[in-house]
């Protein structure tokens, strides 16, 4: 095997694309939004967090080559990649090192190399094992790499001081221990199991392409495969004209082989999830804002309800992003998500108008469900907080948290319209990106200025005429789409679910 | 003709492949003869894929050996993948890659690979080199698949329903194609397919499976003449309701006029059953559609 | 000239037999003449779209049986017989077609006098113009 099919493999521009957009994502957020100050927060994006994503980058489209099962009939790939990607892990670290050494002056080359080959090899372990829609590895890496960013980069900072070249002599042994371990023939004969993964630059631009569409089907036919006896029957026996009716065959259509007790289970249990992941952020934002008060969980409860009390917001830099967050996940969600909605899933027997009645009412019912257990999630916290911080708990500090919730439904509905509307890849792109950029903006001037005045009669009447609009633009655009669109799948069996 | 490869392609010994409760092969034993056109026949379920999977190594056997070229499957490298050339049955390839692109990337690791066969194969089954994979409908990529397997003159070639989503053009063409690389490389070929009129044209060896058992391991030409439908017609009185012989495999009685589905290689069976019956023969041969379910009835009947 | 042959890969009847039958009547209907060269065994799978196995397995057993000989290495050529070889060898197909009509006749309970004479009237029939 020689360069051009290993280059070709490796898609060189879509590997810079994705590198460039996730560094800048990572330094960004080390900086503005971590609040590490300047030399710390290039210290971590260049010597770990940058390396780390360069070698997940290098390996994900060999991962991808090792999941399809041409790969076992292909003699002597194994080793043939592994040259070829030791050859990319040296060529890609020399770089960094070369882009490092100037940027992170106060720390010796020596222990900066170490890092950075350590932290290029770790994502080879990856088994691109899931969790349900999550890859295990990955959040493991991501939670490290925030336990470091938040407490560990300063005993790192030391050692990389005090032993450069102890830190140095474990980056190499452990860098070419992850090397072996990721090639070796029991790891790689097990991806072959599991076909499906795709790596970061075949699913560019991430909204719309054409392996995104596939991966999107073939994920519902395995999760279909894969769901288990205790589904639910279909209960209606003769299915009549009403849309009602039929918003229950969609519905029943799209989950009806989960379970209602496991799915109740699963989203109370993703609800609950909420509470540690708000209290551990805002515990270690405040812990890095401020490291030397030494601060109890009831003073800090007590922050977190005088920070639900209507007034000033004078709480840690990043304890506003729990307020933005909403708006933002929203808002990417239904962006990526759009792809799926916009491509009916089944057939049915119904004429186009009404099809997209029915996917249109099933689209907001699952947006509600959504926005219920997040500001179920909410509230549990806050209970949890009253409890340890030993005050009382009153309804009137939810009203922060639904407020912030408020521009959730005007925002989905509108991009969600977008994406309906705009149906050539390339304007997707621009629109995707300033979606990205402009939503969290928005939510920021939203949180900043009118977070407290949400409820009063002016500015409730002004929100509801702009969300009735975007919901009637989103109408307008669900109506139009699939009064024009001709991308159907085949159909599901609906002798299956007692119709017809 | 280059002379055909002498060593065993594939040779299995009390194999048996279990997925969980279910049992895909059990207790297969048998040698695939070089140099063969070698049809692997069986119902839905039967364990043709998991025979072809493990003999390319995508499936390690539960218990028994599996051996190709000699190798046992679960260590087959470099010397052994150069010389096998497997079409799957749903074949997962890279998604985003064009044609082009995927059989320059293969071609890489095939010291052997032929690229003038590659452009030949590209035009009689009209592939275009341009689309990407995740754009071309199932046919066309069982035909990229095809590609895949056969441009570096395997001496050993598994094909898994090869033909199921093509046009009957295209199947001719295939079969065209697999005969060309017969008399050239003198491989061995084992194709799985349901459709026995395509097979039939080209397969001199048969394998059949029934429910994970071997029912049948015999050339092709032996079967054709062992085989045959009978008609019986009485010369004098009524015709027997039922006939005893065991060669008899299926039969639809009538009081003067009987047809009869029989397995016996004897050649006097005819002469000897018309002369016990006092009824008078007709032999005609059976094509393998005719066959098939008779092949697999019969292991039902011995067992 | 190649021998026009047209197997059936359908009928049941295995196709090294056809050629072989096919071949065998040929030489005696003289389109093959004592001598006449046969086509390769890879060039004539080529032309009937067979397994060369077949093919090579039909040359073998008509090599076996006498009727074809190896002349010059490689080359099939077709062997010249005696007379009373050719003889048997025209009879041969005519008898086996013979042995069908005669069962036929049985069947229809036609006596063999009848059947006789329906098969004299068949062989002075002129073809129709």
């Amino acid at each position: 095997m020689n360069a051009r099919p290993y280059l070709c493999l490796l898609r060189p521009g879509r590997t810079l694309a994705v590198l460039t957009m996730y560094g800048w994502l990572a330094w960004s957020w080390l900086h503005f939004l971590f609040g590490l100050p300047n030399d710390a927060s290039r210290f971590l994006a260049f010597a770990v967090i940058i390396p780390a994503m360069l070698g997940g980058v290098l390996i994900g489209p060999i991962h991808e080559a090792m999941h399809r099962t041409f790969f076992p009939l292909l003699p002597g790939a194994r080793l043939a990649l592994r040259r070829w990607h030791g050859i990319g892990l040296i060529a890609g670290a020399l770089a960094l090192l070369a882009l490092a050494i100037p940027l992170v002056p106060e720390h010796s080359p020596a222990a900066l190399a170490g890092l950075i080959a350590l932290s290029m090899t770790l994502p080879m372990l990856n088994r691109r094992r899931r969790i349900g829609l999550w890859h295990s590895y990955s959040l493991v890496l991501i939670a490290a790499g925030i336990l470091l960013t938040l407490a560990g980069h300063v005993p790192l900072g030391q050692l990389c001081h005090a032993a450069p070249w102890l830190v140095l002599a474990v980056g190499l042994c452990g860098a070419a221990l992850c090397f072996r371990a990721g090639f070796s023939e029991s790891m790689v004969r097990d991806r072959w199991r599991d076909s499906f993964f795709y790596c970061m630059q075949s699913t560019l631009p991430f909204v719309g392409s054409d392996v995104l569409t596939d991966a999107q089907t073939r994920g519902r036919q395995l999760a279909a495969e894969r769901s288990t006896a205790a589904c639910r029957t279909w209960t209606l026996a003769r299915v009549g004209s009403s849309l009602r009716e039929w918003v229950r065959v969609l519905h029943f259509a799209r989950f009806g082989q989960f379970s209602r007790v496991r799915t109740a289970f699963g989203l109370g249990c993703a609800g609950l999830c909420l509470v540690p992941i708000f209290a551990g952020t805002t515990y270690l934002l405040a812990l890095a804002d401020s490291p030397n008060d030494h601060v109890t969980p009831a003073q800090f409860c007590a922050q977190i309800l005088s920070n639900a009390t209507p007034g000033q917001l004078n709480t840690p830099n990043g304890l506003e992003l729990l307020f933005v967050m909403p708006a933002v996940l929203a808002c990417m969600t239904t962006a990526i998500f759009a792809q799926r909605a916009s491509a009916p899933a089944y057939t049915f027997p119904i004429s186009r108008d009404r099809l997209a009645a029915v996917l249109f009412f099933e689209t907001y019912r699952t947006v509600g469900t959504l926005l219920v257990i997040f500001l179920g999630g909410w509230l549990a916290c806050y209970l949890i907080a009253a409890l340890v911080a030993g005050q009382p708990f009153h309804l009137g500090l939810m009203a922060r948290a639904t407020a912030s919730t408020l521009p959730v439904l005007p925002i989905a509905s509108l991009t969600l319209a977008l994406f309906l509307r705009v149906r050539r890849l390339l304007w997707r792109v621009p629109l995707f990106v300033a979606l990205v950029i402009g939503v969290p903006i928005l939510q920021v001037v939203f949180v900043k200025t009118c977070l407290d005045r949400a409820f009063t009669p002016l500015p409730l009447a002004i929100y509801t005429a702009v969300t009735a609009l975007a919901v009637w633009l989103c109408w307008r655009a669900f109506r139009s789409h699939y009064r024009t669109c001709d991308a159907m799948q085949p159909a599901i069996n609906l002798h299956a679910l007692g119709i017809a | 003709m280059n002379t055909p490869d002498t060593s065993t392609p594939f040779a299995a010994q009390s194999l048996s492949k279990s997925y969980g409760a279910h049992t895909a092969l059990s207790d297969v034993s048998l040698a695939l003869p070089a140099g063969r056109v070698i049809g692997l026949l069986g119902r839905n379920g039967a364990g043709k894929s998991t025979l072809l999977n493990i003999a390319s190594g995508f499936t390690l056997p539960s218990s028994g050996d599996a051996l190709t070229f000699g190798t046992p499957v679960a260590r087959l490298d470099t010397p052994q993948l150069t010389r096998l050339g497997v079409v799957q049955q749903e074949a997962r390839l890279l998604e985003w890659m064009t044609v082009r692109q995927h059989l320059d990337f293969n071609a890489s690791f095939y010291p052997g690979w032929d690229r003038s066969l590659e452009s030949r194969l590209l035009e009689s089954l009209e592939v275009d080199p341009k689309r990407k994979i995740v754009q071309l409908s199932p046919g066309e990529r069982q035909k990229v698949g095809i590609l895949l397997g056969v441009c570096h003159h395997p001496a050993l070639l598994l094909l898994d329903e090869p033909m199921s989503a093509l046009d009957p053009i295209i199947r001719a063409r295939l079969l065209d194609a697999l005969l060309e690389r017969l008399r050239d490389d003198g491989c061995t070929v084992v194709i799985s397919s349901h459709i026995l009129n395509d097979v039939e044209k080209i397969v001199d060896w048969v394998v059949a499976l029934d429910a994970g058992q071997l029912v049948e391991n015999s050339p092709f030409d032996a079967l054709q003449e062992s085989f045959a439908e009978w008609t019986v017609t009485s010369l004098n009185g009524a015709l027997p309701a039922r006939f005893p012989e065991p060669f008899v495999l299926s039969q639809q009685p009538g009081e003067r006029l009987a047809r009869l589905r029989v397995r016996t290689s004897d050649a006097d069976a005819a002469a000897r059953f018309a002369a016990t019956h006092h009824a008078q023969v007709q032999s005609r041969p059976l094509n393998l559609d005719e066959m098939f379910p008779l092949l697999t009835r019969q292991q039902k009947a011995r067992s | 000239m190649p021998p026009l042959l047209s197997i059936d890969l359908h009928n049941g009847v295995p196709a090294y037999r056809q050629i072989m039958d096919q071949i065998k009547l040929q030489i005696a209907t003289g389109l093959l003449p004592a001598g006449a060269e046969l086509p390769s065994t890879r060039t004539l799978s080529a032309e009937l779209a067979l397994n060369p196995m077949t093919v090579s397995k039909a040359y073998g057993l008509l090599e076996r049986d006498g009727i074809l000989e190896r002349r010059r290495g490689q080359t099939l050529t077709v062997r010249a017989v005696s007379d009373s070889e050719a003889q048997t060898g025209r009879t041969e197909p005519l008898r086996q077609h013979l042995a069908a009509a005669a069962a036929l006749a049985r069947q229809l309970d036609i006596p063999p006098a009848e059947a006789l004479r329906i098969f004299k009237a068949a062989l002075h029939e002129k073809p129709s113009a």
